[in-house]
């Protein structure tokens, strides 16, 4: 998706706990809150791209839903949602022209003044979105299901597309939204 | 916005900010960064690496820590 394929509608694939499926298509997607995601806060789907998006969905609502502090499970009934995503103003991190905009605007950041530990790639792309007031982030990530968790195998191959929606009213129509996945966790 | 555009409108707004300003905007967003006093004395650093005293100041650690010169 790059800035000429705005206002083009794209599908996300977003895996989550079924209990939450009822609000989601009543009130539309919530964003997650803190300084903890991929790319700020926001709604995350999984996109087409290289991968499979809804499998990914599916994948990763199983491994969301195990609690490992307390060794069970948050959830066992899971769903895939599908929802079409209209962005006025995407910037696309999978395409050359958005990862020299992140990169200018790092070094631009960094010419001026310098953070303890230097920046994180999420600061730079939050402050970027903020600034610039980029609706939808696309960016390729490699990111750890159940098995791969467990093995603890890391990579810097991207595995996934993730699209992150940072204001889900102005760019879902919830009436688009759908339920594409049921599934329980033995 | 292409790539030329987009740089110019980053450069126009950053030259808008302060660095205080710019500061504030990126701590909003998860970035820390050292008091002003310490950047002051990392920044002094930068400039002259080498102490008379023959220690070297680790600038590049973010910190006053001090390593002996080889």
């Amino acid at each position: 998706m790059s800035q000429d394929q705005a206002h083009t509608p794209i599908s996300g694939y977003h895996g989550c706990d079924s209990a939450n499926v009822p609000g989601i298509k009543a009130e539309n997607f919530k964003c997650s809150r803190g300084n903890d995601h991929w790319l700020g806060e926001g709604v995350y789907f999984f996109g087409a791209g290289f991968s499979n998006p809804a499998e990914d969905a599916k994948q990763w609502a199983i491994a969301q839903s195990w609690d490992n502090a307390r060794q069970t499970r948050f959830y066992h009934d899971y769903s895939v949602l599908k929802a079409t995503i209209v962005a006025r103003k995407p910037l696309d991190m999978t395409q050359d022209d958005g990862k020299a905009k992140v990169n200018a605007a790092r070094e631009a950041i960094c010419r001026r003044v310098r953070a303890v530990g230097g920046y994180d790639d999420n600061d730079i792309v939050k402050w970027l979105a903020e600034k610039f007031g980029f609706d939808v982030l696309v960016q390729d990530f490699y990111i750890k299901f159940t098995t791969t968790r467990r093995l603890q195998i890391t990579s810097r191959f991207p595995n996934v597309r993730v699209i992150c929606v940072r204001d889900p009213v102005s760019v879902i129509d919830k009436s688009s939204i759908s339920v594409t996945y049921l599934g329980r966790i033995q | 916005m292409n790539l030329e555009e987009f740089k110019i409108d980053l450069e126009s707004k950053l030259a808008a900010m302060s660095d205080d300003e710019l500061r504030a905007e990126l701590e909003n967003v998860g970035c820390v960064f050292a008091d002003p006093w310490l950047e002051a004395l990392l920044s002094e650093n930068e400039a002259v690496p080498v102490t008379a005293s023959g220690f070297e100041v680790s600038a590049a650690a973010n910190s006053s820590e001090l390593a002996l010169a080889a």
